[in-house]
């Protein structure tokens, strides 16, 4: 496994409205920024890919639903009006896939960074690409009451939920920013431990 | 209130997915209806929590049922 080390990029704490840290005192955006593309899955990564597809078959991903990390954002999924188990968050999705496809197949990065960090964890990373960002990215609430990840001028994405496809890395992208939320019972440590590891295999052969 | 709302909720969702873990593993229907993400009025937190409550029911029953 790729492991954070003296190299590990910075890891950025997002800011919080007011309103939004009041209700959810434990909620966090952090976020890091890597120069890096789409491309092809690298070897070593299609390896770790198919070492977590040995370690975790159907009874193994059942119970990694109710480990910590897991469970603490199916809890904060329900506090905030989704369902978990149609809401997916990439840690879901990933999971489903496994079943479906019998493995954690190769999608190329950073997407592949993205769910062995996220399997690896516990915690729903996202990649997006940072070129057209404008400021810090945070969380708050839009007029409509919806919760979600901005930065200065736009809306990212919903809480917990897919970026705008307009936001997607592509060949072209120069530098991603790969996000993780931290919430209740998954705090900014595990968080931040997960981002530094998709970070790293989001570099590798760069 | 909302915050015991919250964690009425919380205790809820973790003991129902032991359940669905033990009754039926990949249970789909949908518990609660979409309301979200949003920081929701007290009203909507008190439907979750009355919805999850149903479910919890339900699914307990099955589970001492012996059902699978």
């Amino acid at each position: 496994m790729a492991a954070a080390s003296s190299q590990s990029p910075a890891i950025v704490g997002g800011w919080v409205s007011d309103e939004v840290r009041e209700e959810f005192p434990g909620l966090a955006l952090r976020y890091t920024l890597v120069p890096s593309g789409v491309r092809r899955t690298p070897s070593i990564v299609k390896r770790q890919l198919e070492d977590i597809s040995d370690r975790i078959d159907a009874r193994r991903a059942v119970a990694l639903r109710s480990r910590g990390s897991t469970a603490a954002y199916r809890v904060f999924q329900r506090q905030i009006g989704l369902d978990p188990d149609l809401d997916r968050t990439p840690f879901e999705t990933a999971i489903i896939d496994r079943m479906i496809e019998g493995a954690f197949l190769p999608r190329g990065l950073p997407a592949d960074a993205c769910t062995i960090a996220t399997i690896e964890t516990g915690v729903p990373i996202w990649a997006i690409d940072a070129v057209s960002l404008s400021g810090p990215l945070g969380i708050r609430t839009t007029t409509a009451g919806s919760l979600v990840i901005a930065d200065r001028k736009s809306v990212l994405a919903p809480l917990l939920g897919a970026p705008e496809a307009a936001l997607a890395p592509s060949r072209t992208t120069s530098a991603i920013a790969l996000f993780a939320v931290a919430v209740a019972g998954s705090p900014e440590p595990i968080a931040d431990e997960a981002l530094w590891l998709a970070a790293a295999l989001a570099s590798e052969g760069a | 209130m909302r915050r015991e709302l919250r964690r009425q909720i919380a205790r809820l969702e973790r003991e129902l997915t032991w359940l669905k873990a033990a009754v039926g593993p990949w249970e789909l229907d949908r518990v609660t209806r979409a309301r979200g993400p949003a920081l929701l009025p007290t009203a909507a937190l008190e439907q979750i929590r009355d919805e999850l409550l149903k479910a919890h029911w339900r699914l307990q029953r099955r589970f001492e049922n012996g059902e699978r």
